[in-house]
């Protein structure tokens, strides 16, 4: 049987090459945002049950886009949810606001694990699989449940009381969604977007 | 008729008598507004005045259909929260009785009043969404002086949601002509028709996204602040009307919220 190949570093820079910010950069950023918008969006009115969306594909997004473009898809995970939740009356502009660190954070500990533990978004490895799914996901995801049942608390949207339920019932929800899509993205999309110069090793080039 | 970012509104509607900037300052300040009053009527009755102005505005009413699950799943989603988990309370009355499950009167009003200003939160929303253009949102952003690079990247964004939402109905077409019927789907096939949207439209957006870094390159577009012309900011004229409008807004606004906060008489 065949050794497998060790996969080169995607993240690792070489010797002699520059990393810096492009236009190209902050077009991907503006159009993860596009994409968020309307993948958000939709995922909302399909499946709406309130405010917590047992289905919203958007984490996916928020996730699969700082792995690949850094601090890029970060801004991009908060801004979209800005723009998606307004379109889909899910939740009001005070409320959107509150939710951004929620949102920032929830993007991006998934390029942040990925770059941290040196990971190939490729998923091909059982590392990568276990760092997106666990820091990039299940993390992510108990992060941004925890702080959006806390936003709707604070609006009393729900009854203090309430509160543990709806964050499980956030958390699970939109795990399994952001998993399924994050991975199929991952999986079928990275081996080009690892080749585009738009692509991100560090954080902001 | 104008293509607005959500909905066809007619040019000739009251709403584009005025600034952009005025309507973006409308959208901001009802925005927040109804959460400084907690009575729920006074916030039905901006709700009310919402509907109105969608009407005014000869916004085709039928189109907000499309958010009548949203809003009811919404206050079911509420209500739901405040019967099963309705905490401690001081002087519980026992309104009423499903079965095994009690209605308290507090919790319940606390729901009610939550519902009625989220109600009054998203008709705000929505209303600035289904009268204005990219375009106003990007004049308006402009009048206030926010930086170009932040314009541009907004104005971005909402072409490319636009294009993708075209893209979203093309892929979306095409499976119905296939006879895909979405309505019957479950909970776990549509999420796999999603992921099944997803990655088309990743591929076109990585494509797309190429083209415009070439135009922008060709044009020789930098990131980089400096002097810019404004086409669109000449084309619509701030008036003496928007300036009383905006100063009112405002005053109104800060009224609301003071009373609200101090007096809680709202």
């Amino acid at each position: 049987m065949a050794t497998p190949m060790k996969s080169p570093n995607v993240w690792a820079v070489a010797p002699g090459e520059k990393r810096i910010v492009t236009a190209g950069h902050f077009v991907m950023a503006a159009l993860f945002t596009g994409i968020g918008v309307v993948v958000g969006t939709f995922g909302s009115l399909a499946v709406p049950l309130g405010f917590v969306s047992a289905f919203w594909p958007g984490q996916a997004i928020q996730a699969v886009g700082s792995v690949w473009y850094g601090m890029w898809g970060g801004v991009a995970s908060f801004v979209f949810p800005l723009i998606s939740n307004a379109l889909s009356g899910s939740a009001p502009l005070p409320v959107s606001l509150v939710y951004i660190p929620g949102n920032f954070v929830q993007g991006m500990l998934a390029g942040w694990a990925m770059r941290k533990f040196g990971c190939d978004p490729r998923l091909r490895s059982k590392k990568d699989w276990v760092v997106f799914t666990v820091v990039g996901v299940i993390l992510a995801n108990a992060f941004g449940a925890a702080w959006g049942s806390t936003t709707l608390r604070i609006f009393h949207l729900i009854s203090p009381s309430s509160q543990p339920v709806v964050f499980a019932g956030w958390w699970i929800g939109n795990t399994v969604p952001s998993w399924i899509l994050g991975v199929l993205m991952l999986k079928l999309i990275s081996p080009m977007v690892i080749r585009t110069n738009s692509f991100v090793k560090r954080y902001w080039a | 008729m104008n293509k607005t970012v959500i909905a066809y509104v007619p040019e000739s509607s009251p709403v584009y008598r005025f600034h952009p900037a005025t309507r973006l300052v409308f959208f901001v300040v009802m925005g927040f507004v109804p959460l400084f009053i907690s009575r729920p009527l006074v916030n039905g009755l901006v709700v009310l005045g919402f509907v109105g102005l969608f009407w005014v505005s000869r916004v085709n009413l039928l189109q907000l259909r499309m958010y009548v699950p949203m809003l009811v799943t919404v206050g079911l989603f509420i209500f739901l929260t405040y019967v099963f988990f309705p905490g401690k309370m001081a002087h519980p009355v026992l309104l009423a009785r499903i079965g095994p499950i009690p209605l308290w009167q507090h919790p319940l009003s606390l729901a009610l009043a939550a519902y009625v200003r989220i109600l009054a939160l998203l008709a705000a929303s929505l209303y600035y969404f289904y009268t204005n253009r990219e375009r106003d949102i990007l004049v308006a952003f402009r009048k206030f002086r926010v930086p170009f690079l932040v314009t541009y990247f907004i104005g971005l964004t909402l072409r490319v949601a636009g294009m993708f939402i075209e893209d979203f109905h093309v892929i979306r077409e095409a499976q119905l002509a296939r006879g895909l019927d979405v309505t019957s789907m479950g909970f776990f096939r549509r999420i796999q028709l999603y992921a099944m949207y997803m990655v088309p439209m990743l591929a076109i957006a990585l494509r797309r996204g190429d083209e415009i870094t070439n135009a922008l390159f060709a044009k020789g577009f930098s990131l980089r602040p400096g002097q810019r012309t404004d086409y669109l900011l000449s084309k619509m004229p701030w008036r003496a009307s928007d300036t009383l409008v905006t100063v009112g807004l405002v005053a109104a606004g800060g009224l609301v919220a003071w009373l609200g906060l101090s007096t809680h008489s709202l």
